[in-house]
């Protein structure tokens, strides 16, 4: 009985894998979304579709801040809003706002780790230096920035929480470590009294400065759609909401700047990029994977990691040989009995 | 000359050797969730197991223990699915989810069902499923009263309580059996529930009896009485005891990173000094021994292949410890590591170094 259900449930699950693996390695190109030591810049890629469904979104969803600090010393906070069904935990949220801003999904360890966001850092996961941890811290926000001691999976959202999170290139896994570098309060980061949006912001280290500026900013342009003249340390304005918006990191891939709608709180997808924005991305965007993974972080990629190797079939068929020249042995041995 | 080689080719591995053999081979598993590697593992041991047991009642007990490493891979895939984590992924199905108040923050009961957990599930599964495959590859190869001979005088008393709980699980099956087997004749179920709750009783209660039985007949037998002093005898003890602690606690420090570092191997090797002098102690007693194993160099190439197989897939963790483990989240193909392919296929020679069990040499 034990055998038939095993050989059951060992079929279900190949399957799945096969399937699942099938579909992962066809899926549509993801764009990266990358640092880098300029002040700011441009980005996000929205697709329409997914912003008219966070904007249907009636009751029972929540927005929620969703702070990523690299935590590098030239680094910036990035905040996104995302919009998700009340009672998600941490781990949905962080895969809500990957799938908003069109980048790869977190991943994370066989144990339930998180090792990487926006897939920083390429390789490893928790890496050991001594007692030293290089990993993606989790605070939770509110007034300050509380230290977590729970996993993503574990933590529920609900409305006014702000989810943090820092990589800790030489942390020592205890709450000393440093929380992320920006305001840790709803309010501030994403006003809720807006319909979802999906705008990102950046916060340099001066808080105050930033708020005044962005809230300026808003003010100033809200009819209008430009991406308006942006010195170090201003942002571009949408009208879409009293948020400004930067951000990101500028990358290799298509880039598209939010611009505004005609009404508030819409929010739709042009393909104009502002030209300060435009030089930053294009002038000083750095693939994250190469400018930023520092030398204990990076580690051979094995090879074949993710495809299907000849390495695969040539381990499975040493398996079976294995598994043969054993079966056999045994009824021959018990044939002679 | 040719008489010595025959008698040396036909006699059986040293006990110690087949046990350093599987405990290395489970160290290398249990470092590993790349399913690939532990299906190598399990084939492996199966293929050494199959090639090299004698025909007795304790070498029937491997195909047991490979039934129960299945049955805890469903147990892990199942717990996964009602208890386990939910990370987003390839949803299979949802379970209807109760929502639990903050303080049981860790537990999830429902919630969606992927595809990426229950394989994570099931590749943990399947190392507790390969380290229990090389464990029952040890019991099935060496008879457990072999090892018990070849344990120093001091330990004794200790090697008894254990040679009874190892020779619990043959018994158990052995008598499970002969259970089974009166049952039938006198035509009372034996599947299902009603067979499973007529067969735990007498089974454990006859392994327990027998078990009982031998350790009271080797006391008898005066096994493990020494002919030394009672002050000898007392200190030897007492170092001994010293010994284990220290070992026990220099371990931690060892496997403990956040230990310092005076706690790890410095307590290890006193340790092991201080339970080296209390055996040596004990031993110097004009104890003789009837036909002693010998360790030749067929046990030398046994422990070393078995020990270089568990530094290839150490090594192989400092540098691309990506490639031991199965990609989960997102889900993709495990890569396939060469060194540790190459170090785990090595551990496969004892199934031609090993010499022949007698009775099927025989043949």
């Amino acid at each position: 009985m034990v055998h038939r259900t095993v050989v059951v449930l060992a079929t279900v699950l190949c399957t799945a894998t096969f399937v699942a693996a099938a579909s992962d390695a066809a899926g549509a190109a993801r764009t990266r979304v990358g640092t880098d030591s300029a002040h700011f810049a441009v980005v996000t890629v929205h697709h329409a579709r997914e912003c008219a469904s966070v904007r249907k979104a009636g009751g029972g969803t929540i927005v929620v801040p969703v702070v990523i600090d690299l935590g590098g010393p030239s680094d910036q906070a990035n905040v996104t809003c995302v919009a998700v069904p009340a009672g998600s935990n941490d781990a949905q949220v962080l895969a809500a706002r990957a799938k908003l801003l069109g980048v790869t999904a977190p991943r994370y360890a066989i144990s339930g780790l998180l090792c990487a966001i926006d897939d920083y850092p390429a390789t490893g996961c928790g890496q050991q230096n001594g007692s030293h941890y290089a990993y993606w811290a989790y605070f939770h926000g509110g007034s300050s920035w509380t230290y977590s001691s729970v996993g993503p999976a574990s933590w529920t959202v609900s409305a006014g929480d702000v989810e943090g999170w820092r990589f800790e290139p030489d942390g020592s896994a205890t709450p000393a470590d440093p929380p992320p570098r920006s305001p840790s309060d709803a309010p501030t980061l994403c006003p809720a009294s807006v319909p979802p949006t999906t705008t990102t912001t950046t916060s340099p280290a001066s808080v105050p400065t930033s708020t005044a500026t962005s809230t300026t900013l808003a003010q100033s342009s809200s009819s209008s759609g430009n991406h308006g003249a942006t010195g170090p340390g201003s942002a571009p304005a949408v009208s879409s909401g009293p948020k400004p918006f930067v951000a990101a990191p500028g990358s290799g891939g298509p880039v598209t700047a939010k611009g505004s709608g005609s009404a508030p709180g819409a929010v739709s997808t042009t393909t104009t990029p502002g030209p300060p924005g435009g030089a930053a991305q294009q002038g000083a965007g750095s693939d994250r994977a190469g400018h930023r993974t520092p030398t204990h972080l990076a580690s051979k990629r094995s090879p074949g990691h993710g495809g299907f190797p000849l390495g695969i079939i040539i381990a499975v068929a040493l398996i079976a040989l294995f598994a043969t020249g054993a079966g056999f042995r045994t009824r021959r041995s018990t044939k002679a009995d | 000359m040719a008489g010595r080689l025959t008698s040396l080719r036909v006699a059986p591995l040293h006990p110690v050797a087949w046990w350093a053999w599987a405990i290395l081979l489970a160290a290398a598993a249990a470092r590993i969730t790349n399913p690939i590697c532990l299906g190598l593992i399990l084939a492996i041991a199966g293929w050494v197991v199959v090639s090299r047991r004698p025909q007795s009642t304790w070498a029937r007990s491997y195909s047991t223990l490979l039934r129960l490493g299945a049955l805890v891979v469903v147990i892990r895939v199942v717990i996964q699915a009602l208890f386990g984590q939910r990370i987003p992924g390839h949803t299979l199905f949802t379970i209807p989810s109760i929502a639990l108040p903050s303080w049981m923050a860790g537990v999830t009961v429902g919630g969606p069902v992927t595809a990426d957990a229950l394989v994570g599930a099931a590749c943990q599964g399947l190392r507790l499923a390969a380290i229990l495959g090389c464990v029952g590859a040890a019991n099935a190869l060496v008879s457990p009263f072999r090892l018990l001979r070849c344990v120093p005088a001091g330990l004794y008393e200790v090697a008894v309580a254990v040679t009874v709980a190892v020779s619990f699980t043959p018994q158990v099956i052995s008598s499970l059996g002969q259970v089974r087997d009166a049952r039938r004749l006198r035509g009372r179920a034996i599947s299902g529930l009603a067979g499973v709750r007529g067969l735990a009783v007498p089974v454990l209660e006859g392994a327990l009896e027998r078990s009982l039985a031998l350790a009271a007949s080797m006391d008898s037998r005066g096994f493990g009485r020494r002919a030394v002093s009672v002050t000898r005898q007392r200190v030897a003890s007492a170092t001994t005891l010293a010994g284990l602690l220290g070992l026990a606690v220099g371990a931690y420090g060892v496997l403990d990173s956040g230990a310092p570092p005076a706690l790890g191997l410095p307590i290890v090797g006193t340790g092991a000094l201080l339970v080296i002098a209390g055996l040596i102690t004990t031993s110097v007693g004009g104890r003789t021994r009837y036909r002693p194993d010998r360790w030749s160099g067929r046990e030398w190439c046994t422990v070393l292949v078995s020990a270089a197989a568990l530094a290839a897939v150490v090594v192989v963790g400092r540098h691309d410890a990506a490639s031991l483990a199965m990609p989960v989240y997102p889900l993709s193909f495990p890569a396939v590591p060469p060194l540790a392919v190459v170090g785990l296929l090595l551990a496969a020679l004892p199934s031609i170094v090993a010499p022949r069990p007698i009775d099927t040499a025989v043949r």
